[in-house]
């Protein structure tokens, strides 16, 4: 069976194992975490494989950020591993939430892939262009389409959610794709050609723990847990590197030196750039946030833009030095 | 080129290098983790290849880890080559440079960068799957000094709640092969070792690996070799305070362009080496092993403990400010109770009045002097009767007037408080008073 859709059965079993928790109103209960395999998220299995992550804290392992999506619609999670878009997304069908963490700043993870054949953006007119129609892959095609000189007619679209690319470039289904991690590497793997990533948009994608900021008090400690335990795998990362990236590579079933270029794609912040990301003041996350709403309502993906308020929240983060 | 200039110039390169060959030889020591022979098997050729890149000889020694302390305390050598857990005790204790490179090594088609500790029983043994089935074992291990065959696996043991094993419970081997010998022949219960030595001696046809079992085994499926621990960074090298940074850095240009394909990296069984790794990791399983450089453990300043504890020591001098307080006000109170006491206890004893106390049952519990000079009587005398007896026992038996009472009661809520005084001009047994009597 193939990793990745054992791993999604596992996420399956892991729903049902954890629905009852949530149906039942008696508290306290544990924490639910909507989770997938992304690089920036996977502090928290680290966390989790090392038993640093309370046990109070449950993660709702899905396929895609869709599957965490559904999950926050249906009550099911507390919090999740989302982008910004995918948050703003969220709130803007009546789910209160809040960035409580930065797990990761894209800077080349979201990639533009294409055929051999295809040398350069110019060479997309009139292409195949598989792309998430979410956000991310607007606010990519977006700055790509500016970069290259092209409008979007000139390409044909085509609506293709990342866990499915690899078979829609193996079937010949699309010529380029808008990707990311560790979908991008299988691609690169299959001979496809990085045109256009993120490293030339940065402080633009980022990917966040998003808690629902009606969470009741009674639970504040576990998230609180949560936040810290993501610290303590970045710790890991950061300064037992070789290990957390066998680790990841068997999570992800992906190689080590697959899972080396993964992290070459991100920029990891640490607790003292969490602190500044979500700091008011700071702007950049504020900012980075009406672009991708005004590009929302652009691609009709929310009604209205997002007034902001309660986007970001210093709270959850530990005390101390950092 | 004309003959009579050739002996000019092969004089002048003569004296050019002639130099950088009398020079005393660059000594690079290295660890023997197998035996001193087979490392220097493996690592000649890679100072084979220094030697021709630095224009230097280099001289390569194996050591085990007590003659290679001893070989740098002697300055015997210049160029240190050691596992991570070794190094950083000589850059504290010898001033051993920072990491240059780190080793990349080789299995295959794979580069590995890191290593960690295995640890192993017999696959028979039925009752050993976990670390928690190993306190109380006898264990293989290379020495309490050896990084990947004793102190990694030690420290998971640790992490997991469980002792780190004891010198009773250790068989230390000369090298790692033995271990795996000793495990295997039934003289130890559970071998540690570094990660690859089994499957390398598998690779020889010297280890069934069906025979063992690996306990704690982690899920890192890319890594090539079966670990029970973390992954560590592998070996760095560095030089002491004699080589010049000159060479250093000539070293360390050396190094980082070495291939995988020439025959040095292939006889060390390296890809090469990179940018050094970060070794924080090591160091802190030395700290909690409490080993070296970290026997003693680490030394607290008032400020560490400050920021470590600045809460609790705020709240336990809250805690001492509220107890002072309470303190001073008890002393305040109590100085006031024993001056009201003294007032009353003067009061007692010079009033002309004799008051005497008594319990609910009539027993007499107290007398002032003027009640026993009145009735002529000791307290002592007194408290064997009751009170109550007093008008028909004390009174009649002594010169006083039975016809005046000589006292009136009173009962309060609290019978210590029982009290009869006598008036004054009852002045002994013998004397007489006018009525009367009050009660006190």
């Amino acid at each position: 069976m193939n990793r990745r859709v054992f791993l999604a059965n596992l996420a399956s079993l892991s729903a049902l194992a954890v629905s009852p928790w949530l149906a039942s109103c008696s508290l306290p209960r544990p924490v639910v975490v909507g989770f997938h395999p992304w690089i920036g998220y996977e502090t928290l299995r680290l966390a989790r494989e090392f038993r640093w992550l309370p046990a109070e804290v449950h993660l709702y392992e899905g396929k895609t950020a869709s599957d965490s999506l559904a999950a926050l619609r249906a009550g099911k999670i507390d919090a999740a591993c989302l982008t910004l878009d995918e948050m703003l997304s969220a709130r803007s069908a009546g789910i209160p939430l809040s960035a409580a963490l930065i797990f990761d700043v894209s800077a080349g993870g979201d990639v533009v892939l294409a055929r051999p054949s295809i040398r350069n953006l110019a060479g997309l007119a009139g292409k195949r262009l598989g792309v998430e129609l979410n956000a991310v892959g607007a606010l990519v095609l977006s700055k790509m389409l500016d970069a290259a000189g092209l409008s979007a007619p000139a390409l044909t679209l085509v609506n293709l959610p990342v866990d499915k690319q690899l078979a829609a470039w193996r079937n010949g289904e699309v010529d380029a794709v808008i990707s990311y991690e560790p979908t991008a590497t299988f691609l690169l793997r299959e001979g496809a050609q990085r045109l256009f990533d993120s490293r030339q948009m940065p402080d633009t994608i980022f990917d966040l723990l998003a808690v629902r900021s009606d969470l009741p008090a009674s639970l504040h400690a576990r998230v609180e847990g949560l936040v810290a335990a993501h610290f303590r795998g970045l710790s890991h990362l950061m300064t037992m590197r070789e290990d957390a990236i066998y680790r990841i590579a068997a999570l992800q079933g992906i190689t080590a030196e697959e899972v080396r270029q993964a992290l070459a794609g991100v920029v990891l912040p640490s607790l003292a750039a969490n602190r500044e990301y979500l700091d008011v003041k700071d702007g950049r996350l504020i900012r980075a946030a009406q672009t991708i709403s005004a590009l929302m309502v652009q691609h009709k993906l929310i009604k209205q833009e997002d007034d902001l308020g309660g986007l970001i929240t210093p709270a959850w983060l530990p005390p101390g030095e950092d | 080129m004309k003959r009579w200039l050739a002996f000019p110039l092969l004089f002048l390169l003569w004296a050019w290098v002639l130099p950088a060959w009398a020079e005393s030889p660059l000594r690079l020591g290295v660890v023997a983790v197998y035996s001193k022979d087979r490392a220097l098997q493996q690592w000649r050729p890679l100072g084979a290849y220094l030697e021709q890149q630095l224009g230097q000889r280099v001289e390569v020694t194996a050591y085990t880890l007590p003659e290679f302390d001893a070989a740098v305390a002697k300055n015997q050598v210049d160029v240190v080559f050691t596992n991570p857990a070794h190094f950083i005790p000589l850059q504290q204790r010898n001033s051993l440079s920072a990491p240059l490179a780190t080793v990349i090594t080789q299995q295959g088609a794979n580069e590995i960068k890191g290593f960690g500790g295995v640890i192993f029983t017999r696959a028979d043994a039925a009752s050993i799957n976990t670390l928690a089935d190993i306190p109380g074992r006898r264990i293989a291990a290379f020495s309490r000094g050896a990084f990947g065959a004793f102190q990694l696996q030690a420290f998971e043991m640790l992490e997991a709640g469980l002792p780190v094993p004891d010198d009773a419970s250790l068989v230390i081997e000369r090298a790692q092969d033995l271990i795996v010998a000793d495990v295997v022949e039934g003289r130890a219960d559970v071998g540690f070792v570094r990660t690859g030595i089994l499957e390398s001696l598998a690779g020889d046809g010297r280890l069934d690996l069906s025979r063992i079992k690996i306990i704690n085994r982690q899920n890192l499926a890319s890594f090539p070799y079966a670990s029970s621990t973390r992954i560590y960074p592998e070996w760095p090298i560095g030089v002491l305070p004699q080589v010049s940074e000159h060479t250093a850095r000539q070293l360390t240009s050396t190094l980082l362009m070495l291939k995988a394909d020439t025959a040095a990296a292939r006889a060390a069984g390296i890809h090469g080496f990179s940018v050094p790794a970060e070794y924080r990791a090591v160091e802190e399983v030395l700290r909690k092993l409490h080993a070296p450089p970290f026997e003693k453990g680490p030394e607290f300043t008032w400020r560490d403990i400050w920021k470590r504890h600045a809460i609790w020591i705020i709240a336990l001098g809250v805690l001492i400010l509220l107890l002072s307080g309470m303190s001073v006000v008890l002393f305040l109170q109590n100085h006031v109770i024993l001056r009201s006491q003294e007032v009353f206890r003067t009061l007692f004893e010079t009033v002309p009045q004799g008051v005497v106390y008594h319990n609910p049952q009539g027993l007499v519990t107290a007398a002032n002097p003027a009640a026993e000079r009145i009735l002529g009587l000791s307290f002592a005398q007194m408290h064997r009767f009751t009170t109550w007896s007093w008008e028909s026992t004390i009174l009649s038996g002594s010169n006083c007037s039975g016809s005046t009472s000589i006292a009136s009661r009173y009962s309060s809520a609290a019978p210590a408080r029982w009290i009869m005084s006598i008036p004054p001009w009852r002045t002994s047994r013998s004397g007489s008073s006018p009525k009367g009597g009050s009660s006190g």
